[in-house]
């Protein structure tokens, strides 16, 4: 007959972090060592609170199902004397299979003939296979960090207690030094006692009379619930935070809600500051009226019911209130002082020892957004230069400083500030811009200014961390280097802005140069070909493609980005196999020539025609010459046409077989042979003018690996 | 309050002690625990501890936010397997009704990264105010423990706030006829005032200085108490140095790292010396520490 489980894994309050994922984990443990254990049930699911992290599965059946197995046994040759009488080895095979000696039969196998057996596998009771799964599913949780309590294991909190259960019997489950058993524990304050789960189907409602609400989604929807109707209450409606609401929900096991009020005179600072003194430690929700403007309200979910809801309100009032007044505090400080102030006191924040101070960062970024501007966005040179002045203030505010969970805000808060004294509307939006993005799906700089801005910002943090020698290896990176050059391969790539960084950030170490602060590591490059090199991968190059693109003029990567589509292009096409037999040509020969014999060879293009003895080699000198124009031409464009100049590279191909076919290249007569291999270089510098087409296959489609 | 609170843990078994005579950040750097949670013995103690946080000065204008205040500090080694229940049965002795309030065990991973020490435990939340901090040792001056100790550091003023019902910690009343403020009212403005605007930077450093050298050479005289005095010493100057806004970021890690390193040769020369003294405080015990039995279930 089916029955029911239920497994209680009872702890002390778990991180609301980490309950979602154990029980997820816990489901997926359970459904796969069912499985695998070929028990058949019907439905599965888990259920947790702070205090606990349950499994529930229904219609498990009372044994394991059976199985018929085939298990190879040893040669016949072996297993049978020359009587057809079975040995030692049959029997001994037979029996530990559990099928009688007669029952083996033959199978042929390239090897030989075997004995084979058929074993029929009636499977165990559920009862006595169920406890070591238990155990193990307990076990497996991983959490991403664990402590000890006493020496029986680790886990994300102690564990004091364990459930199991199927249908009335507990089952005989060890973990953590803990017997499993029927009892269980309610609500620490609505009901603090021990008492017994009589069934698993009676496991919820009974948790749910000692205040216990166990189903996380129903909590969930009653958290909500509860937080819409106390924001109502006063008129309001609560700012939508779903992310608060998955916390708050896994710090309670009974979940109500207390609207509290803060004073008016609060609602002066800025809401984000007012709304982060909220959220971040005391998970209030805050309330906002239709108009969007903040009430001096908000809601706090309480673990419990009952009486108390007075003193509870006012306990967190005094609460909220002690880190409002810390943020009016740390405001009114700041604004007696000013950003300009603030700007003259970052000269007292080091940056890193061995760049100077934030103050110096400023002025830098000063130079350097304003270069930026000039390339790209000639008008926004003002706007940006004035926010690139007071982007970094607020590093010197008190609000960040206090380290407080105001520091959180930084950015957003100097845009603030920067608003609050009067700055203009596209000063204030640059400050709040220029910290974006700070991850890979976080949302880019909306303004211009901001994004060149933004750019400026990382582009010295990786081009001072390489001075500093700051290393990124492996997984690491400790001064966020590889996050700042993403920022910017993303930046460029979606706002489609062309920007050759390797030529900027050569023009920001010459700043440094001037202040004296001296080359620290080199691989720069290597650093900045993968950081292009990953931005691309995203959007789809494949990696071959990239490395040939990214082997000649990095810098740019929406640049890269267009040569690797037009060769992506190219290669899905059969005209890509004779670009690439024309370029393998040229370049495996010039790959046996000895480096003086091309080194000797000077400027061929630069010369006239008739310097090249055979019609062949003029030949191909004039039509290189008139390709190589014509990616030049192309590639002085804001957008180069790249499909048209592979075109120009695969019109090559003919005159490059009539040169190898006419010419023997590595002649005996060392002018002769320097000439020639001085023409081919110089074709083979027109088509690296796009990418290193060694790093291809030849094939078309084909992907190396 | 406090009284209770002596009563409550000396009847659990604890040694009751008195404050260190030195300027620290919070009860952990009093050797009682410091010291005390490294190795095998077992110890239970209790004792207030005054803490000063130079950074956390408000110049007695903020509501509940000093730099310098009282903790109650308890330290349980082994930590006991109902040590929760324990702990909250303390907070009704000394007259806290748990049922009419919002209490809250909120994650906290606690880490003194100038001791070298971490645990994994909770902020306990009384209706929204932390009260008390409760860890679960799991490294003291980088060195692993075993057994596990817990640490209970009770926020004196602000629950002694609930228990009389006032907002601000100015209100308190200190003994039947003296607030808060009549006491240190005057004590916290100038403090503030001096962590802020008038310590000397250069002197402070000079001091870091000085007793961070004072400290290798007591530690490489087999001094282990007085070498550990000049930690903590370190460790306080810091404090100040960083509420004056004189240390940058980056100076930060390394200054830290630097106070880590001498707490952590101080751990390793007290776990030397207990060795070598043959545990005395282990008495009857298994080595490596009594294994904690599964709670009996209480009523």
């Amino acid at each position: 007959m089916a029955e029911t489980l239920l497994l209680e894994i009872g702890c002390e309050e778990l991180p609301a972090g980490v309950i979602d994922p154990a029980l997820l984990a816990l489901e997926s443990s359970a459904r796969e060592g069912l499985k695998s254990a070929r028990m058949a049930f019907r439905s599965l699911r888990a259920a947790g609170t702070p205090r606990r992290l349950a499994l529930i599965v229904e219609g498990v059946a009372d044994r394991q199902e059976e199985q018929l197995r085939e298990v190879m046994g040893p040669a016949v040759r072996v297993g049978f004397d020359a009587n057809g009488s079975p040995t030692n080895a049959a029997r001994g095979f037979a029996k530990g299979a559990g099928v009688p000696v007669e029952s083996l039969t033959r199978v042929t196998t390239p090897k030989g003939e075997y004995l084979l057996a058929r074993v029929h596998d009636t499977g165990k009771p559920s009862r006595e296979v169920l406890p070591a799964l238990l155990a193990a599913w307990i076990k497996g949780l991983a959490f991403p960090k664990t402590m000890h309590w006493n020496s029986t294991g680790r886990f994300s909190r102690p564990v004091r207690w364990i459930v199991a259960l199927l249908g009335n019997d507990v089952l005989p489950v060890q973990a953590f030094g803990i017997e499993a058993g029927r009892r269980t524990r309610g609500h620490r304050t609505i009901a603090p006692v021990w008492f017994d789960i009589a069934s698993p189907e009676r496991y919820a409602a009974e948790l749910l009379t000692h205040g216990v609400v166990v189903d996380r989604g129903e909590r969930r929807a009653r958290v909500s619930e509860l937080v819409r109707e106390a924001a109502a209450s006063c008129g309001g409606t609560a700012v939508p935070d779903p992310e608060l609401v998955d916390e708050v929900t896994n710090l309670v096991e009974w979940p109500e809600a207390v609207l509290g009020r803060f004073e008016e005179r609060f609602l002066a600072l800025p809401r984000p500051v007012v709304v982060t003194a909220m959220r971040a430690h005391q998970r209030y929700f805050a309330v906002e009226a239709e108009s969007a403007r903040l009430l001096p309200h908000y809601v706090a979910i309480r673990n419990g019911r009952g009486e108390g809801a007075q003193s509870i309100r006012r306990g967190t009032e005094m609460v909220l209130r002690a880190r409002l007044e810390d943020a009016r505090f740390y405001w009114e400080n700041d604004r007696k002082v000013g950003l300009e102030g603030k700007v003259r006191e970052l000269s007292g924040i080091v940056w890193h020892e061995k760049l100077g101070s934030i103050h110096d960062r400023t002025l830098r970024l000063e130079r350097l957004a304003g270069e930026l501007a000039r390339a790209i966005a000639p008008k926004s040179v003002g706007v940006v230069t004035r926010a690139a002045h007071l982007c970094k203030a607020d590093l010197a505010t008190e609000m960040i400083r206090s380290g407080k969970e105001f520091a959180a805000l930084e950015g957003i808060v100097g845009a603030e500030y920067a608003a609050a004294q009067g700055e203009a509307a596209e000063v204030v939006s640059a400050i709040r811009d220029h910290i974006r993005p700070q991850g890979p799906d976080d949302p880019l700089p909306e303004s211009v200014e901001g994004t060149l801005l933004a750019l400026a910002d990382r582009l010295d943090v990786i081009v001072g961390g390489f001075r500093a020698g700051l290393e990124v290896s492996g997984s690491q990176d400790p001064y966020g280097l590889r996050r700042a050059g993403n920022g910017i391969v993303r930046i460029l790539l979606e706002k489609g802005i062309r920007l050759d960084v390797e030529a900027q950030a050569r023009w920001l170490g010459s700043l440094y140069d001037q202040a004296g602060i001296p080359e620290g590591l080199s691989g720069f490059v290597e650093f900045w070909v993968q950081r292009v090199a990953n931005g691309l991968e995203g959007r789809g190059v494949p990696y071959d493609t990239s490395a040939a693109v990214l082997a000649v003029r990095p810098g740019d990567p929406l640049d890269a980005l267009a040569r690797a589509k037009a060769i992506e292009e190219i290669r899905q096409t059969t005209d890509f196999e004779g670009l690439m037999i024309g370029y393998r040509r040229v370049a495996n020969i010039l790959k046996t020539a000895s480096p003086e014999d091309i080194a000797g060879s000077d400027q061929p293009l630069a010369e006239r025609a008739e310097a090249f003895g055979d019609k062949v080699e003029s030949d191909l000198h004039l039509a290189t010459k008139i390709a190589r124009q014509a990616v030049e031409t192309h590639l002085q464009a804001q957008a180069p046409d790249y499909p048209a100049i592979l075109r120009h590279l695969l019109e090559l191909r003919p005159t490059i077989d009539r040169f190898f076919e006419a010419v023997m290249v590595m002649s005996d007569d060392v002018s002769a042979r320097r000439r020639r291999l001085g023409l081919l270089e110089a074709v083979r510098q027109t088509f690296i003018r796009i990418a290193e087409f060694s790093a291809l296959p030849i094939a078309p489609g084909q992907k190396s690996v | 309050m406090l009284l209770r609170l002596e009563q409550f843990w000396s009847d659990q078994g604890c040694v009751l002690l008195q404050p260190y005579s030195s300027e620290v950040g919070a009860g952990t750097f009093n050797p009682a625990t410091f010291f005390r949670v490294l190795g095998p013995e077992p110890w239970k103690a209790a004792y207030v501890e005054p803490s000063r946080r130079p950074k956390d000065g408000r110049y007695g204008e903020n509501p509940n936010r000093l730099q310098h205040f009282y903790q109650y500090q308890v330290v349980l080694k082994p930590s006991p397997p109902d040590v929760l229940e324990i702990y909250l049965e303390s907070l009704r002795h000394i007259g806290i009704d748990l049922a009419k309030h919002d209490v809250r065990f909120v994650e906290d991973d606690w880490e003194s990264p100038t001791l070298g020490a971490w645990g994994l435990g909770w902020e306990v939340w009384l209706d929204g105010q932390e009260i008390t901090q409760f860890t679960y040792f799991q490294q003291s001056g980088g060195f692993d423990l075993e057994p596990i100790s817990a640490e209970i550091t009770y926020g004196i003023e602000r629950i002694a706030c609930y228990l009389q019902g006032v907002e601000r910690i100015m209100d308190l009343r200190w003994s039947n006829d003296m607030r808060w403020d009549e006491l240190f009212l005057r004590s916290e403005v100038e403090w503030s005032t001096f962590n802020f605007e008038q310590s000397d930077p250069g002197l402070l450093s000079e001091l870091f200085e000085k007793f961070e050298k004072e400290a290798e050479r007591l530690f490489k005289a087999g001094l282990v108490l007085p070498g550990y005095d000049c930690v903590i010493k370190c460790s306080h100057l810091f404090n100040l140095l960083e509420a004056r806004g004189a240390i940058s970021v980056t100076e930060r890690v390394g200054t830290i790292a630097r106070v880590r390193k001498l707490a952590r040769r101080a751990a390793g020369a007290y776990l030397k010396q207990r060795e070598e003294m043959g545990y005395p405080l282990l008495k009857g015990a298994a080595p490596g520490g009594a294994v904690a039995l599964p709670e009996t279930p209480r009523g």
